[in-house]
């Protein structure tokens, strides 16, 4: 007899078929909402559309009072322009490619996830 | 008499050459094995650069995920048609080969080639014989293994 032990041949095949249902169920993920909010307003608010492609968005801490009235007055904001009354603001990096370069763009949150602004795409720089 | 043992040589050349035949198929599937692994394997490492995803449902299937699912069933169906198909052919004809040798024997001992083959065929890893059956766990059970941890991977992480 050699390395392999008589077992039904069958066992190997339902073997893997049941670490493929199992692993695809462990490792299949829902799309985050705030990852679809966020394509959804850079592709409503830039105008490279074509060649906007998501990569990432990490959250990167909440905004303080005195970078919510510089991003109020600064221009480069889209969207709702005065954050000042907007509650608790999420800033989130998002990482994404525009005419096939690296950006990146933060994204503000309001507390019910919706995007209410985000600054000028600036290009990774290696 | 001799005429007997002629056309039982003639026979005997031709269940080699038939032998030959099926191991360079079996030789030339494992070759494509290889050559579509390191392909696909390549085209996993580039829509992981590329970052495509699919959106299905609600799901994300990147695409890299997809690629090695397709890849290990590709080294699934190259293990069927390797030992289900043409090593149980290649396997006939060696029996049919012994089985000549043997007829043979006492006028020509000098032919036992498939025999001996046979007999230097298996090997012995760790205290276990393996023998040309274990030999494709050995060949075809890492490359499917890379593509079953690459699909889970790719599919939690890419």
């Amino acid at each position: 007899m050699g390395l392999i032990k008589k077992y039904p041949k069958s066992i190997k095949v339902s073997l893997m078929l049941l670490v493929l249902i199992l692993g695809t169920i462990f490792a299949v993920r829902r799309v985050d909402p705030k990852e679809e909010a966020t394509e959804k307003f850079v592709r409503n608010n830039l105008f490279v559309l074509k060649k906007y492609q998501a990569i990432s968005l990490e959250y990167t801490g909440v905004i303080d009072s005195i970078e919510r009235k510089t991003l109020s007055f600064n221009g480069t904001l889209t969207g709702e322009k005065s954050l000042v009354n907007s509650g608790i603001i999420r800033r989130f990096k998002h990482n994404c490619r525009l005419n096939d370069s690296l950006y990146h763009i933060n994204i503000y949150f309001n507390n019910k996830d919706s995007v209410i602004a985000m600054s000028a795409p600036s290009m990774v720089k290696y | 008499m001799s005429n007997n043992i002629d056309e039982t040589l003639r026979i005997w050349e031709k269940t080699i050459d038939v032998q030959q035949h099926f191991n360079d198929i079996e030789i030339t599937i494992r070759n494509y094995a290889l050559t579509l692994f390191t392909g696909i394997a390549a085209g996993v490492g580039y829509l992981l650069k590329e970052h495509i995803n699919i959106v299905l449902l609600h799901y994300i299937i990147p695409s890299s995920a997809i690629a090695s699912l397709i890849g290990m069933i590709i080294m699934c169906a190259f293990y069927f048609m390797d030992k289900y198909w043409y090593h149980r052919l290649l396997k006939g004809s060696v029996e049919h080969a012994i089985m000549i040798e043997n007829l043979i024997i006492t006028t020509h001992p000098e032919i036992v080639l498939t025999s001996t083959i046979g007999k230097k065929s298996a090997l012995l890893f760790f205290g276990f014989k393996i023998t040309s059956e274990d030999k494709y766990c050995f060949f075809y059970y890492p490359l499917i293994l890379i593509f079953l941890v690459l699909y889970i991977a790719l599919l939690k992480w890419a």
